[in-house]
C-alpha cells in the first residue's frame, strides 16, 4: 500500500509565560491511501497539535515546529510556503472539527460556506458549485438539502451541523481527511450514525481519514490501525486486531483495562491509571510513562525507549520489548 | 416584517409624545418666561407679547395648542425672531448640520474600523499601540481643543485649509475631522475588541483549514462577524453628529443647526427648544429603528418577532 502521509519525528514546541511547552516530542507515524487510522490517548497528549501541524493552523505567535519532518506524497509540509498551504489546505487536505456548534461561521448561509473552498480551490462556476454542494449534502443525510443551503447555522441541530462540516470537509474530494473527535460534542445515538457516514464516504471516495479520539469502542468500530500517543510521543501502533487482541504497551494496556465491560460484576470499580500525564513543560528523561507504569525498571527512568518493533506491523516503545529485556520481566506480563 | 414596522411606528409616536410631554412641563416648570428678562419693558407691552404668543393661557391649553399644530409639522414661531419662524430655522441650518455630520460620521466609521482591524490584527505589536494611542487621544481630547489646534496648524501656520465660513467643499474638511475624532476613537475601540472576539472563534480556524485566502477570512469571516456591535452605536452616533454641534459650529463659523437649541435654551425661546428636541428625538428614534431593521439583515440569527416561516 502506498504511504500518502508520513511524520517523521515532529517536534512541535509552545512558547507560554512559564516557559517552552514541548507538546509534541517526536511522533512518527505514517497513513496509508484508503486507510483510516486513529490517533488515540488521553487529553492534552498532542494528538490535536499533531493534527494541526499538519495543516499548519497552529498559531503562529507562539508554536513552533522544532524538528521533524510531514511528508505528504514525499513533499515536507513544513518546508511549503503559506501561499502554497493555502492550496493544500481543503483541497487535499481537509478537516473536520470537534465542536460543530462553533465551528461555522453564524452570519453566512450554509450553502455558501460549503462552495467557499471549492469555488477558490477548483475554479468551477457558482451554480456547478451549488449543485455539488445540493449533492453532498445530499449524501450525508440531510433532508431538503436546497431548502435547507439557504438556511444559517443557528438553524441546524448539532448533529446536522456536524454533517454540514463534514460535507464542507468533502466538498473538494481530499485526499486525506483529519477528523478531530468528530463525535465528541453530539449524542450518543447521533455519534453512531457520523461514524458509519465517515466509514461509509471512505469507501466510497477511496480518502484516507486521520480519526482523532478517545473512545476506543469508536477505534475499533471503523479504524484500520491504531496510533497511541502519550505525553506527546507515540507510544505504540499497529493494526486494530493487534492492538485489541495484544495490547503492548503497559498504557495501552491500561487504556483497554479501563474501558467498561459488559460482564463485569456489580461490585467490581472500573479500572484506572493511577497518577497524571508528566508536566511537559519539564519532560521526564526516562520514560515519559514511568511514574504511573506497574512495570517500571529501573532503565525506564534514565532512558527513554524509542519505538521496537513487535512484528512487521506493531510497535511499541517500552524497555520491555527490547531484545535484551529480562525475559522474566515479560512473562509477569502475561497474565493481564 | 410591515406588522412589524407598524408596530414600531406606533411605539415611536409615543416614545415622541413623551418627549414633547416632558420637555414642555420641565421647560415651563422652570422660573422665569421668555419675556421676564427684558426688565425695561413696558406692563403693557409685556402683556400683549404674553397673549400674543398664548403664554398667558393655562398650561395645560398651551400644551393641547401646541400637540395640535405639531400634527400638522407646525413647530411654531420664534419667540425671539420677529420673521422666522421655528421651521425655517431647521430648513436652514440643518441642510449644513446634515452635510457636515455625515461626512464626518463616515471618515469616524471607515477611519475607526480600519484602526480597530489592525489592531486587533496586530494585538500587542506597535501597530496596536499606535491606534489606540490615537484613540484615547481622539476620546479624551475635547473637541474645542481639537478644533482650535486644528485651526492653529492647517489654517493659520500652514494655510492648507480655509475656515470660519461655510463655503467650499475645502472649508468642510477641518471642522469634519474635528468633528469625527470622538465616534472614530470609540468606534476604533469598540471594532478592536469585537475583532479580538471574532479572531479567537473556532470558525477562524475552520475558514483558514478550507484554505481560504487571508482576506477573504477578513471581509466575510472576520468583520462580518465583529461590525454588529459597531452598528449598534452607530444609531445614536449618527444622530448626535448630523443634528450639529453647538461648539464645532461655533469655532467654525457654521450656519447648523447646533447652535439653535443652545441658543433656544438661554432665551427660554420655548417654541426653539421643543422644537429642535422634537427634531433631535425623531431623527435618533428614525436612525434606530433603521439599525434594528439593518440588524435582522446583517445577523441572522435575530429574527423580527412574530415573523416565522
Amino acid at each position: 500500500m502506498k504511504k500518502l502521509l508520513e511524520i517523521k519525528d515532529l517536534k512541535v514546541n509552545f512558547h507560554t509565560y512559564l516557559g517552552e511547552v514541548q507538546a509534541v516530542r517526536g511522533v512518527s507515524f505514517h497513513v496509508n491511501q484508503g486507510e483510516i487510522v486513529a490517533l488515540v490517548g488521553e487529553s492534552g497528549c498532542g494528538k490535536s497539535v499533531t493534527a494541526k501541524s499538519i495543516m499548519k493552523l497552529l498559531p503562529t505567535a507562539f508554536s513552533h515546529y522544532k524538528s521533524g519532518e510531514i511528508l505528504y506524497h514525499s513533499m515536507d509540509l513544513l518546508k511549503v510556503q503559506e501561499k502554497e498551504m493555502e492550496t493544500i489546505r481543503g483541497n487535499e487536505i481537509s478537516m473536520i472539527f470537534q465542536d460543530p456548534m462553533t465551528s461555522l461561521n453564524p452570519t453566512s448561509k450554509i450553502g455558501e460556506q460549503i462552495i467557499e473552498g471549492l469555488m477558490k480551490h477548483k475554479k468551477v462556476s457558482k451554480s456547478e458549485a451549488y449543485r455539488k454542494a445540493k449533492e453532498l449534502l445530499e449524501l450525508v443525510g440531510i433532508p431538503q438539502p436546497e431548502k435547507r443551503m439557504n438556511q444559517y447555522p443557528h438553524e441546524f441541530s448539532g448533529g446536522m451541523r456536524q454533517r454540514v462540516v463534514i460535507a464542507m470537509a468533502l466538498v473538494c474530494e481530499p485526499q486525506l481527511i483529519i477528523a478531530d473527535e468528530p463525535t465528541t460534542a453530539l449524542d450518543v445515538t447521533i455519534q453512531a450514525q457520523i461514524l458509519k457516514l465517515i466509514k461509509d464516504l471512505q469507501f466510497k471516495l477511496n480518502t484516507s481519514v486521520i480519526l482523532i479520539t478517545h473512545d476506543l469502542g469508536v477505534v475499533a468500530e471503523i479504524c484500520d490501525r491504531v496510533v497511541v500517543m502519550y505525553a506527546g510521543e507515540v507510544v505504540e501502533s499497529g493494526k486494530v486486531e493487534e492492538i485489541f487482541a495484544n495490547p503492548s504497551h503497559p498504557y495501552t494496556k491500561g487504556l483497554m483495562k479501563s474501558v467498561p465491560r459488559l460482564d463485569m460484576s456489580r461490585n467490581e470499580s472500573l479500572y484506572s491509571i493511577v497518577g497524571s500525564p508528566p508536566n511537559l513543560l519539564h519532560p521526564p528523561n526516562g520514560c515519559a510513562f514511568y511514574s504511573r507504569c506497574e512495570y517500571a525498571m529501573k532503565v525506564c527512568q534514565k532512558h527513554s525507549p524509542n519505538l521496537m518493533e513487535i512484528n512487521t506491523t506493531q510497535q511499541t516503545a517500552c524497555w520491555l520489548y527490547h531484545p535484551m529485556a529480562n525475559p522474566v520481566e515479560k512473562e509477569s506480563m502475561g497474565g493481564m | 416584517m410591515l406588522k412589524y414596522i407598524f408596530k414600531r411606528f406606533l411605539w415611536s409616536i409615543l416614545t415622541l409624545w413623551a418627549v414633547i410631554t416632558v420637555t414642555f412641563m420641565i421647560m415651563h416648570f422652570i422660573p422665569g418666561d421668555p419675556f421676564a428678562r427684558e426688565g425695561t419693558m413696558p406692563e403693557a407691552v409685556y402683556k400683549n407679547l404674553n397673549e400674543h404668543y398664548h403664554l398667558d393661557q393655562p398650561l395645560f391649553i398651551q400644551y393641547t395648542r401646541y400637540l395640535t399644530s405639531l400634527i400638522q409639522f407646525d413647530f411654531g414661531p420664534s419667540l425671539k425672531s420677529n420673521t422666522m419662524t421655528v421651521n425655517d430655522f431647521i430648513k436652514q441650518g440643518f441642510p449644513v448640520s446634515l452635510h457636515l455630520g455625515t461626512q464626518a460620521i463616515l471618515l469616524a466609521v471607515v477611519l475607526g474600523m480600519i484602526l480597530g482591524v489592525v489592531a486587533a490584527y496586530n494585538r500587542n505589536k506597535w501597530q496596536d499601540y499606535l491606534s489606540m494611542i490615537l484613540a484615547i487621544v481622539g476620546i479624551s481630547v475635547p473637541s474645542f481643543i481639537m478644533a482650535t489646534f486644528l485651526i492653529n496648524f492647517f489654517a493659520v501656520k500652514w494655510g492648507i485649509f480655509p475656515v470660519a465660513t461655510w463655503k467650499s467643499w475645502a472649508h468642510t474638511v477641518l471642522p469634519t475631522i474635528a468633528l469625527s475624532m470622538m465616534p472614530m476613537a470609540f468606534i476604533a475601540r469598540l471594532m478592536r475588541s469585537s475583532m479580538l472576539e471574532v479572531l479567537s472563534q473556532d470558525y477562524m480556524i475552520t475558514a483558514k483549514a478550507k484554505g481560504l485566502k487571508g482576506k477573504f477570512i477578513l471581509i466575510h469571516y472576520a468583520i462580518k462577524n465583529a461590525i454588529l456591535p459597531v452598528v449598534t452605536v452607530l444609531g445614536i452616533l449618527t444622530a448626535n453628529l448630523i443634528t450639529g454641534s453647538f461648539i464645532i459650529e461655533s469655532i467654525f463659523g457654521i450656519p447648523g443647526i447646533g447652535e439653535l437649541f443652545v441658543k433656544g435654551i438661554f432665551n427660554r425661546d420655548y417654541p426653539v427648544i421643543l422644537g429642535s428636541t422634537v427634531f433631535y428625538s425623531m431623527i435618533l428614534i428614525f436612525l434606530i429603528f433603521i439599525i434594528d431593521i439593518a440588524y435582522t439583515w446583517l445577523d441572522p440569527r435575530i429574527k423580527v418577532i412574530g415573523e416565522n416561516n
